[in-house]
């Protein structure tokens, strides 16, 4: 064992120690012993942990390559800065990230503990147990990874400088997206933890703890979303940011659970709804988070995923697949049997909590149809269509694990359309219905409804575009522009504080829109290369040298090719060979870009060649890009993969106003003045928004 | 008065008495709700799990299925799952793509597409394109896919 696998033993125990402390010590040792032995051991589980961190990052760094999980993931010709991002390069040093963000998450919540007077001891004793226990079990997970194992000697005599890290990962995307990926799926454990002890103490407080996790939570994992896509789309050159690869709508669906999370907390800390539902969502946000995790940790069940760590297996269903991971993987069996029991526990506890709520009458039935608009139906109805959405999701997975990558990108682009637009008639609704009075908002969703029906029947018989397009569209940019207009309205006179408060969601709703819109243009919408200009070949994509290539309005043309030799190695790869092509680039038949180089990088190792790099050329424009790589075929000639994708600086703006608007609120929110009047639980009141009345009852209200 | 501007707040009124007209109608409006929804879920159910894509072929597969009947896969369009061997370099559009599990059957390949970072010998990979012929076996691949080099 090395001072690593001490740490990280060390850890566990202190872990194990909150959470005994604060469940079974609590009928035996007096209130400060607990209080103050459980932040001693919180504190000491982070700074553990810590340099458990450190630890590895000084291995990283110092190149120490007798450990191999450095070996692997390194090389000592690699720049620091790489060599740092080594430490998340792979999943056991990942596993070790998001456990120290949980742990800091745990951290925090014990030093703002006195703060927290408005909430309950027994609260604040469940939240730590909940958190420390997850905490404990990953330690054991991580532990039964062996991070630091040692590299054998064979491994050492033939690449003492270690296996390198992929060329294709030495990017500055990758030393950002695993981090704040993990940092993402960390923070929804304060949700988890909070929901927990909210079901067993009833503290009605609890969003204060929960909500500003939450926020922060689904800002990680949107830009961990968004660097994936930006990685995707600029670096691998898989021409696209989004395949439904069942990694990334595995990653999407904790994504959608936090969403409607936050929906039902920010009515539960205004009006007291979602008592049972809320903490639910809470619990199932981490739920969905562990089987983002499994997902890409199992890549292998699902046979058509780019993510498939172990090279894929040979049984023939996915359940066999399955069966094989869970026997073979002590890890994929732990975060398997941590999902099912997570998932377990918040039904029962959700249960529990319902079967004890009172019952309360039912608001008077509306004479019509659009009575029943009102925010708290709206929320009810976007709560459920979030989570219908994600079970469809989740049903396609599954259904699809046999299935082809273009079929099953095909399906789930066209069934989640659906979806889609529903949701973003409901947004619309939600945010005219005030401005425009019930009956129109309600006209405005069937007109909406009947507009997609139509105009995708219409361009589907007429085969003119894509139906996918006419289908989406309209609900998409009448979203755009209700969030708009809202966003407009939303200055409050007077207070920044309160006109930024109240834009956040707004600009939240702009910026989904927005990716919307332009998703679904940039994927429908590409062009491909016309004929060749010039005596060619019949294949379209076959470029010789002084041809040229039409896409759209842009045309490429070959004007040079170029072999050189390279020494450049990273790690066991070792680039012998760059192979360049000069490009001129014009536009409606004006030059636009000259002398474009782009390069391709080629290793010849022990017999066998491998293509190490192909590099993308993106030629952005406002409204379209002009995308393309090349294949060398020989001196004289190339075959060119090229189109243009439109509105893609639209889809980076839609990411980029989505992580704005949450953290304006989230900043808006947390500067809210604090209110030091006594609460109902015998401590202080939450600085804000106000907490519930005193009658309980309030806090699960569900209809008789 | 409901309108633009003065949204009814919810309205929970544990006090109003509940005659056995209400009651009644509300019992029946709930079994409708309670039928409608089983009614979507079924649907949404039926739809999402109604099949429409091909699954992946393996190379042994698509050797004995077209030696059997060559007119049903000529000049169909497959996505072969396998691990391509003797492709001896960036100039070389031509490569015998192996079945993973019985390395006896194999599909000569001529890609009409690039090559992906990554792509070598050995490797296992997904080939997209169509078959052009049967005998011998060939396939004109138009896209490789092969696995994300991210591990974490």
């Amino acid at each position: 064992m090395s001072v690593g696998d001490y740490l990280i033993a060390l850890a566990a125990v202190c872990a194990f120690g909150v959470a005994f402390v604060r469940t079974v010590g609590a009928s035996r040792w007096s209130r400060e012993v607990i209080s103050s032995a459980a932040r001693i051991l919180s504190l000491l589980t982070f700074a553990i942990v810590s340099c458990a961190l450190c630890f590895l990052a000084y291995l990283f760094m110092t190149s120490d390559m007798s450990y191999l999980y450095v070996w692997s993931y390194s090389s000592s010709d690699l720049s620091s800065l790489y060599k740092l991002s080594g430490v998340w390069a792979g999943a056991s040093g990942s596993f070790l990230l998001w456990i120290w963000f949980m742990t800091l998450v745990l951290a925090v919540e014990v030093m703002l503990e006195p703060r927290r007077s408005y909430l309950t001891r027994k609260f604040h004793a469940l939240f730590q147990a909940a958190a420390s226990g997850i905490i404990f079990v990953f330690l054991l997970l991580l532990f039964g990874m062996d991070l630091f194992a040692g590299t054998n000697e064979f491994l050492l005599a033939h690449y003492p400088d270690g296996w390198g890290m992929a060329l294709i990962l030495q990017t500055p995307e990758m030393i950002v997206h695993p981090p704040v990926v993990f940092a993402g799926y960390a923070f929804c454990v304060a949700a988890l933890a909070a929901a927990v002890s909210y079901y067993l103490s009833g503290d009605r407080n609890w969003f204060m703890v929960s909500l500003p996790w939450a926020r922060l939570a689904w800002i990680f994992l949107t830009l961990g979303i968004g660097i994936g896509a930006v990685w995707a789309y600029y670096v691998l050159g898989w021409g696209g940011y989004w395949a439904w690869d069942p990694v990334e709508t595995a990653s999407l669906i904790p994504w959608l659970i936090a969403t409607a999370f936050l929906h039902t907390q920010m009515r539960h800390s205004r009006k007291s709804e979602y008592g049972v539902l809320s903490p639910a969502l809470g619990m199932l946000s981490f739920v969905a988070v562990l089987f983002a995790t499994f997902a890409t940790r199992a890549g292998g069940i699902w046979s058509h995923s780019v993510h498939v760590f172990d090279g894929g297996q040979y049984e023939d269903s996915g359940l066999d697949r399955l069966v094989y991971l869970l026997r073979g993987d002590d890890t994929v069996l732990g975060l398997f049997s941590v999902m099912i029991l997570m998932l377990a526990l918040s039904i029962y506890l959700a249960y529990a909590k319902y079967s004890k709520t009172p019952r309360f009458e039912e608001p008077p039935e509306p004479e019509k149809l659009s009575g029943y608009i009102s925010d708290r139906n709206n929320m009810l109805l976007m709560v459920a269509l979030l989570l219908v959405t994600c079970a469809v999701m989740l049903l396609i997975m599954f259904k699809n694990v046999d299935v082809s990558q273009s079929d099953n990108y095909d399906e789930l682009n066209s069934k989640m359309s659906l979806f889609f637009v529903v949701l973003m008639v409901s947004m619309t609704i939600c945010l005219v219905w005030k401005m425009l009075g019930k009956d129109i908002a309600l006209w405005l969703g069937i007109g909406l409804i009947a507009a997609s029906a139509l105009v995708g029947s219409v361009l589907a018989m007429a085969d003119v575009t894509s139906w996918l397009v006419g289908f989406s569209l309209p609900s998409y940019v009448v979203a755009v522009g209700a969030s708009a207009v809202r966003l407009a309205r939303s200055r409050v006179a007077g207070s920044l504080r309160k006109t930024f408060h109240s834009a956040g969601p707004h600009i939240v709703h702009l910026g989904v829109a927005l990716i919307l819109v332009s998703y679904v243009v940039s994927s429908e919408l590409q062009q491909l290369p016309g004929e060749i200009q010039g005596d060619s070949e019949p294949a379209a994509s076959v470029v010789h040298l002084g041809e040229e290539l039409s896409v759209g309005d842009f045309t490429i043309v070959l004007t040079d090719l170029d072999v050189r030799v390279e020494h450049m190695t990273s790690g066991s790869t070792v680039i012998s060979e760059a192979r360049d092509a000069t490009f001129d680039i014009l536009r409606s038949g004006e030059v636009i870009r000259e002398d474009v180089v782009v390069t391709d990088l080629y290793s010849y190792s022990m017999g066998s060649a491998e293509v190490v790099d192909v590099e993308v050329f993106i030629y952005k424009s406002a409204l379209r890009d002009l995308y393309f790589s090349f294949q060398w075929l020989n001196e004289t000639s190339v075959i060119l993969d090229a189109k243009t994708v439109p509105m893609m600086n639209a889809l980076w703006l839609g990411l980029l106003l989505v992580v704005v608007g949450i953290s304006v609120r989230t900043l808006a929110w947390q500067l809210e003045p604090k209110n030091t009047e006594a609460g109902p639980q015998g401590g202080k009141m939450p600085p804000s928004p106000k907490p519930v009345e005193a009658d309980a009852e309030q806090s699960g209200l569900r209809p008789s | 008065m409901e309108g633009p501007g003065n949204p009814a707040a919810p309205a929970v009124d544990a006090a109003r008495p509940r005659t056995p007209s209400s009651s009644s109608r509300r019992k029946k409006r709930r079994t409708l709700i309670v039928l409608g929804i089983i009614a979507v879920a079924l649907v949404v159910v039926i739809w999402g799990w109604s099949s429409t894509g091909r699954e992946f072929m393996d190379v042994s597969y698509l050797v004995e299925a077209a030696s059997a009947d060559p007119q049903q896969y000529l000049n169909n369009t497959f996505e072969l799952q396998g691990v391509a061997t003797e492709w001896s370099g960036p100039s070389d559009m031509e490569f015998v793509l192996v079945d993973r599990a019985d390395p006896s059957k194999s599909i000569d390949v001529t890609m009409n597409g690039a090559y992906p970072a990554g792509f070598e010998n050995n490797k296992g990979m997904v080939v997209a394109g169509v078959l052009d012929s049967v005998s011998p076996l060939h396939l004109t691949g138009t896209e490789i896919t092969i696995g994300c080099a991210s591990k974490y």
